[in-house]
């Protein structure tokens, strides 16, 4: 974790930070840059490219082995960013599935199988009224269940017999045991990866240790720090040994000449190992791990993508065609409440795990997982629902009382996060991955390209960049990405931009409304700026009367009211004031037509059935977010906008990029628009989509192409010429009737906006047309090359250094200060932290030799620093002389980096006044102990004399012939009673003079602890101490003593009263 | 002994032509057999069927990740992306068995209908975007080989035409043993090597050659826009990659040639030549070069042809788009029509060249009558 703060300050400070100085005046509109040359270079030639200045960035993040040759070099300064995360996935599929009749939970299967609970991954009870037909179409085990009333049990190692009632329904014919379905042989792997080395030797430093599927690159990892810290996963191979030995001799494996044996076979797994890139040195060193320290035997399969990715993913787990996979995954986007990493890394639901959400497989699962994953992502969890997509689960989940009939639901941040804790310790122990690192991506860029913004997901690829970056005393900066046009590159707001190399520079050309902060993710406002009302996640807000919804079947807006559309659970609220009234590129003013047509086009294209269905795989997903869009509200000739949804989230801004998310970021204007549609599904000549351009052989619309921009060009001739008032105008036409464009005349509006265009694809031959601060004026598709110019229009809202918001600094503990603490005395250790505040300290004292934790909480504010205070209470825990570590772990609100480090907190001996003070305290107890003692000596020998009353009483009472034969039972009785009574009172005695003793003792240890203050010389301690332990022996010897007392007194009378009903048995027959 | 002497029984012999024809359907059949070859290759031996679904599952993967990323609820996610999986096995095929996704593709291929390309990875190789057709995809990426590497194969069947025989004659001379140790070093050095330090030296420090290549696809694509203009161009990209191949070839063409001529040079009638005092130019053009033409034109012909198929490493490193890489992105990512087609292009190539070869044989040597 050190390693990680020290590298990212040094790759990232060595560059300028937030508010460089840039040459432009203030008050000039758009970018830094005047003119920016974007062009493809293979990454052989990145770094000579650089070196000679044929560019000054390089977008394509490089590899550690291409980032180290330009470490160092003069000129060029390295980005950093993290970019993708590599594991080692395991398989944790059961050797042996057997039935048993009846319920049983993993303790009475296991006793009845005959083996230990550790061998039972799974005790699965189907309850007799369990709905089968859904039972089997839910990912369980991968054979269909025909009987209720059972419990399907998952052995870990083969059982050589079973009891005449379980009845095995499955075996593997290939492996007779397999050690990652032991949980904590899975998670003592984590001990036997040195991720350290691998960061530093085979990532040469270029990569950051991760020790769970949340780590330091991911922003909400600060609420989950204490939890992975917990656990220490360093490299440490004798405890991965001692703990696996453990497990295994449990369940009859032995070890011999350094291998474990099953069955008389060596305990065998396969590992699939990637050959491409470091994932061969991991997985070999892995591999070596497991052969050496641990004693497997490993069969190594070194493979490309194209056959690791079928043995993997497209096998059923207990067919065991791999044991362990060196897995690597692409990182998305920075998320600041991120709760897919736990869904998709530690749970089965999204079909992550070894089973891959597949029915006809053996899947992974772990319920409470689930549960908390799924609580977190979807924010609820509707028990009905579930019964239909998940019946396993959802018998799971109600068998554990964790839900019941109705819906529920997360309602705080703080129930959030606790769940989300929850989850992730959870994963943690149940390790089906052992988590590496996260690589880090380096973009290179010359030394004097300045106005420098890094987003911590996309490195130097994010939009404040571009509008940021410029090179002192030069107007073009030149851009070199690994491609500029690819087969994939399509510039198509609808079905396009699924590759970088589209996003990348077009996001040069438009502003998004909204974008995520290049630190944390946090959803910022970036074109308009929005507040959120919200009534969720429970209650309702009413949506006005004039609030309107497309309708899809008649191609109109109509009033949201009149289509039932009345309640919301909350309400967007955009300020357009920095978007309406400013101009798109070809000079046209950006109208309140242009959102109509923007809302419109998206909501025919996923509700018109015609549409819909030419292009299901746009239409499909984007249904899922506009089902929860209710209304819009326009306000024309006002800059304000109002959505209304089906959405809450705890932070509002997560409410607001969610009303945003289904449609494109506003990027062209309406004709454009309607120009597509008009090719896509009046025509029929170009597609939205790639799936229907594969399927229908037509091509998907590129509006940066000349001849695609030709076409466009003529359905805007043809528009222009009585289709548009035919076909698109009902689509900015709002249920009064009004065409919300400057005059209110659709039509001659539209022919100035059509003139404006063909000037523009005449000029440029491209349709992209757009309003950010960069125009597109060259794309040659051969040459793999663009060109863009400033866009400096005076109603242009931002400047050049508007969105610079440079480095992200990373948080730094710089430096702890912490006394030698005396056992039993409050102690206070100060942190000296840097980076962006608001920042927070937290901490976690542990004992290195048990490995328990003692104590965690938040550090305190003060001046120059934090301070943690330990308690007395904490530190007289402590023992004297020893040493303590203190993980102290800082962070701050605004960047997701925070920095950790362990420190040893050293004790000294107790002071002395604090060691009487402790025999005092022990000295009473032993006290108390002793009242009680008598006390309950009193009692029994109370109710012993009542007794022999009793006793005496009822031989009066009897009959006279019995009388006779029981006298001299009775007497003998009588007797023993009397004797039992005068030795309790004189234990009781006894104890009551040792009472007395302790009394003066603690007495005297008062006024030693008077006389000596804080002075006190060993000598009197000791003395002290030693009378103390004496006092504290005969206490407990009179404890035992009467200890015992009470037990034979108990005896007795036991006995007695057997004897008295043997007497009336024998007198009633 | 003339060659004009020669084509009377040529022309008058119809046992020749029948010979001839009887050649062509042979070579015919070989086309066939070739091209059903490869289809059951591909097919039955589930090449395209594992590449695809390892490509299925990764835009499957991705397109469940950008779900996710929606918000989108888990029971809807885990449906759409069945039909979305659904979707992509019927588009490529894999819904049929082997047999009906590529033999009836061969059978159309035979009859010049080569289908549209599948795989983003080749339509990247052409620098054009799906739906494409694969003949217009070789029509494309065709010339950029020619203009690379059958260029330089064609200057370097030149100039060992001249050098081959004059080395083998002067066998154990300065010159052989010079030219024997440039084939020796050449043949050790990879292409590659050569291309990237010639990159260096004469791109990124001298600057008198282009660092990116590919913009050479801008003049071809749009030479008839401008052809002197564009052929300067062309020039301009293409004179380096030229030089690095012909210096990198040249050893083992010159190798090979030399080894044919050390054989004739040695043959009685040369030196019986040499000993007539006829000059050393006569005896080698005469008595040399024109025994050896058949086989050395046999090499010419056969290389000629077979750099249509593209050198892959050296394409990739001057970033070159031609044959050698459009091959390799078909066979990488499985796309059943352009390899089939690749194959059935180059096979025809090859087939034609041979039969060239076969008229040629006849024509450059009358004892040729089969």
């Amino acid at each position: 974790m050190r390693r990680l703060a020290s590298l990212l300050v040094l790759a990232l400070l060595l560059a300028p930070t937030l508010g460089a100085a840039v040459s432009y005046a203030q008050t000039e509109k758009g970018p830094a840059t005047n003119k920016v040359i974007w062009m493809g270079v293979s990454l052989q030639n990145a770094v000579q490219a650089l070196e000679s200045g044929q560019i000054d960035v390089y977008l394509f993040g490089l590899r550690p082995s291409a980032a180290q040759q330009l470490a160092g070099k003069p000129g060029i300064k390295l980005y950093q960013a993290p970019s993708g995360l590599v594991d080692i996935g395991l398989n944790p599929a059961p050797v042996q599935i057997v039935v048993l009749p009846g319920k049983y939970d993993k303790k009475t299967a296991a006793q009845v199988l005959g083996t230990v609970p550790e061998n039972i991954e799974y005790a699965t009870y189907i309850p007799p009224n369990a709905n089968l037909t859904l039972l089997n179409n839910a990912p369980f085990i991968g054979i269909p269940i025909n009987k209720t009333n059972i419990t399907v049990v998952e052995l870990c190692a083969k059982l050589p017999s079973l009891p005449a009632n379980a009845k095995q329904i499955w075996a593997s014919n290939q492996m007779d045991i397999n050690p990652f379905c032991f949980r904590k042989i899975r998670f003592a792997l984590n001990y036997l990866i040195d991720r350290d080395y691998i960061v530093k030797n085979i990532y040469k430093g270029f990569a950051i240790p991760k020790y769970a599927f949340y780590g330091p690159d991911d922003p909400v990892y600060v609420q989950l720090v204490d939890i992975v810290a917990k656990y220490k996963f360093s490299y440490n191979p004798d405890l991965a040994k001692s703990i696996i030995a453990n497990v295994l001799s449990k369940v009859g494996a032995v070890y011999k000449g350094g291998t474990w044996y099953y069955n008389g076979k060596p305990i065998t797994v396969i590992g699939i190992i990637r050959q491409e890139d470091e994932r061969y040195d991991i997985g070999n060193l892995f591999a070596d791990n497991l052969e050496k320290i641990i004693g497997f035997k490993v069969i190594r399969e070194i493979v490309p993508f194209s056959q690791a990715i079928p043995t993997v993913y497209f096998t059923d787990p207990k067919a065991f065609k791999w044991s362990f996979y060196t897995e690597g995954w692409g990182k998305g986007a920075l998320d600041r409440w991120d709760p897919w990493t736990l869904a998709q890394f530690a749970a089965d639901w999204l079909g992550w795990a070894p089973g891959w959400g597949d029915n006809t497989y053996w899947s992974y699962r772990n319920y409470t997982i689930d549960y908390y994953s799924m609580l977190t992502a979807n924010s609820r969890i509707d028990p009905k629902k579930l019964e239909q997509s998940n019946y396993l689960l959802y018998l799971m989940l109600k068998q554990k009382g964790l839900i019941g009939n109705k819906t529920i639901m997360i309602t705080s941040k703080k129930q959030w996060i606790h769940d989300l804790r929850m989850g992730t310790e959870l994963g943690i122990q149940e390790s089906i991955r052992i988590w590496i690192a996260a690589t880090l991506s380096t973009y290179p860029a010359r030394s004097d390209v300045k106005g420098v913004t890094l987003d911590l997901g996309a490195g130097l690829r994010n939009p404040f960049f571009y509008r940021g970056m410029y090179i002192p005393g030069k107007d073009t900066i030149k851009i070199g990405h690994l491609h500029v046009f690819t087969a994939a590159t399509i510039w198509d707001p609808y079905g396009g931009f699924s590759d970088v190399y589209s996003v990348d520079p077009a996001l040069a050309t438009y502003d998004p409304l909204i974008w995520r902060h290049p630190f944390n993710g946090e959803p910022i406002p970036f074109r308009v700026s929005f507040t959120v009302k919200t009534a969720g996640p429970t209650g309702k807000i009413k949506v006005p009367d004039d609030a309107i919804w497309w309708d899809a079947k008649h191609h109109k807006w109509v009033y949201a009211k009149d289509l039932g559309r009345t309640n919301a659970t909350s309400v967007v609220i955009l300020d357009l004031s920095k978007l309406i009234g400013t101009k798109w590129q070809n000079g046209q003013p950006i109208v309140c037509a242009d959102i109509l047509a923007w809302w419109a086009t998206w909501l025919d294209l996923v509700y018109n059935p015609q549409k819909a269905s030419l292009e299901s795989s746009i239409a499909g997903p984007a249904r899922q977010t506009f089902n929860k869009i209710v209304a819009i509200r326009v306000f024309p000739g006002k800059m304000k906008m109002e959505i209304y949804l089906n959405y809450w989230h705890f932070d509002p801004n997560y409410i607001a990029d969610f009303a945003l998310s289904g449609l494109d970021a506003f990027t062209i204007p309406a004709e454009i628009r309607f120009a597509m549609f008009y090719l896509a599904f009046q025509k029929k000549t170009y597609a939205l989509s790639d799936t229907r351009a594969k399927s229908s052989n037509i091509p998907h619309i590129n509006l940066v192409l000349p001849d695609h921009a030709e076409a466009i060009k003529k359905a805007l001739e043809e528009l222009a010429n009585g289709e548009f008032d035919k076909l698109y105008k009902s689509y900015i036409t709002l249920p009064n009737g009004m065409v919300p464009v400057p005059g209110g005349d659709a039509d001659k509006w539209f022919q100035e906006r059509v003139q404006a265009d063909i000037k523009w694809i005449d000029e440029y031959h491209n349709a992209w047309i757009s309003d950010g601060p960069f125009k597109l004026v060259m794309f040659n598709k051969d040459k793999d090359m663009l060109e863009l110019e400033a866009y400096r229009d005076p109603s242009y809202p931002f400047g050049p250094t508007t969105w610079v918001f440079g480095l992200p600094t990373p948080t730094k503990i710089v430096n702890v200060v912490a006394p030698i603490v005396a056992p039993g005395k409050p102690a206070k250790i100060t942190v000296a932290v840097t980076g962006l505040p608001p920042l927070h300290v937290k901490y976690l004292l542990r004992d290195p030799a048990t490995g328990k934790i003692l104590a965690t909480g938040e550090a305190k504010k003060a001046p120059g620093g934090f301070i943690i205070e330990l308690p007395a209470s904490v530190t007289g825990k402590l023992a004297e002389f020893s040493a303590y570590e203190l993980t102290i772990i800082a962070y701050s609100d605004q960047v997701a980096l925070p920095a950790q480090k362990t420190i040893i907190l050293q004790t000294t001996a107790r002071p002395a006044g604090q060691q009487v003070q402790q025999l005092q305290q022990q000295l009473q107890q032993t006290q108390q102990q002793v009242q009680q003692l008598q006390k309950q000596l009193q009692q029994q020998a109370q109710q012993l004399q009542q007794l022999a009353q009793q006793l005496q009483n009822l031989q009066s009472a009897l009959g006279k012939q019995l009388a006779q034969q029981l006298q001299q039972l009775t007497q003998s009785i009588t007797q023993t009673v009397q004797t039992l009574g005068q030795q309790i009172t004189k234990v009781s005695t006894a104890i009551t003079q040792i009472g007395q003793k302790i009394d003066q003792l603690s007495q005297q240890t008062k006024n030693l602890q008077n006389n000596c203050q804080n002075v006190a010389t060993t000598g009197d301690v000791q003395k002290a101490v030693r009378a103390a332990n004496k006092a504290a022996s005969a206490a407990d010897s009179a404890a035992s003593k009467a200890n015992l007392a009470v037990t034979i007194s108990v005896i007795n009378l036991i006995l007695i009263l057997i004897a008295i009903a043997l007497l009336f048995k024998r007198q009633s027959s | 002994m003339s060659g004009v002497a020669s084509w009377a029984p040529f022309m008058a012999s119809s046992r020749v032509a029948t010979i001839l024809v009887k050649r062509g359907i042979y070579l015919a059949i070989v086309l066939v057999i070739v091209v059903l070859l490869t289809a059951v290759i591909i097919g039955a031996t589930g090449y395209d069927k594992q590449v695809l679904e390892a490509i299925i599952q990764g835009q499957v993967q991705a397109y469940k990740q950008s779900l996710q990323r929606q918000n989108v609820p888990t029971t809807k996610i885990l449906q759409l992306v069945e039909e979305y999986k659904k979707r992509l096995i019927h588009l490529y095929g894999l819904d049929k068995p082997w047999y009906d996704r590529v033999i009836p593709m061969a059978l159309r291929t035979l009859k010049l209908d080569l289908g549209y390309v599948q795989q983003e990875q080749v339509a990247n190789v052409v620098g054009e975007q799906l739906p494409l057709k694969v003949s217009t995809a070789i029509l494309e990426v065709l010339p950029r080989t020619v203009v690379m590497i059958t260029v330089a194969e064609a200057i370097c069947a030149v100039i060992v035409l001249y050098l081959g025989p004059m080395i083998a004659y002067k066998r154990g001379s300065l010159a052989d043993k010079a030219a024997i140790t440039y084939a020796a070093i050449m043949n050790a050095l990879p292409v590659w090597w050569i291309a990237l330090i010639a990159i260096f030296f004469f791109g990124y420090y001298l600057h008198i050659a282009p660092t990116r290549y590919r913009d050479v696809i801008y003049y071809i694509n749009h030479f008839w826009n401008d052809p002197i203009h564009n052929f300067i161009e062309i020039l301009r990209y293409a004179w380096l990659p030229i030089v690095v191949v012909v210096i990198s070839f040249l050893g083992s063409w010159l190798y090979s040639v030399r080894a044919i001529a050390i054989r004739v040079v040695g043959e009685d009638y040369v030196a019986v030549a040499r000993a007539k005092g006829l000059p050393e130019k006569l005896v080698v053009r005469r008595y040399v070069l024109r025994v050896i033409a058949g086989p050395v034109l046999t090499i010419v012909i056969l290389n000629l042809a077979l750099s249509i198929g593209g050198f892959i490493i050296t394409e990739s490193v001057f970033g070159w788009p031609g044959m050698g890489s459009l091959y390799y992105a078909a066979i990488m990512s499985g796309d059943a029509p352009t390899i089939i087609a690749l194959i059935y292009m180059t096979t025809l190539v090859y087939v034609v060249a041979r039969f060239i070869l076969e008229v040629l044989y006849i024509l450059l040597d009358p004892r040729v009558r089969y």
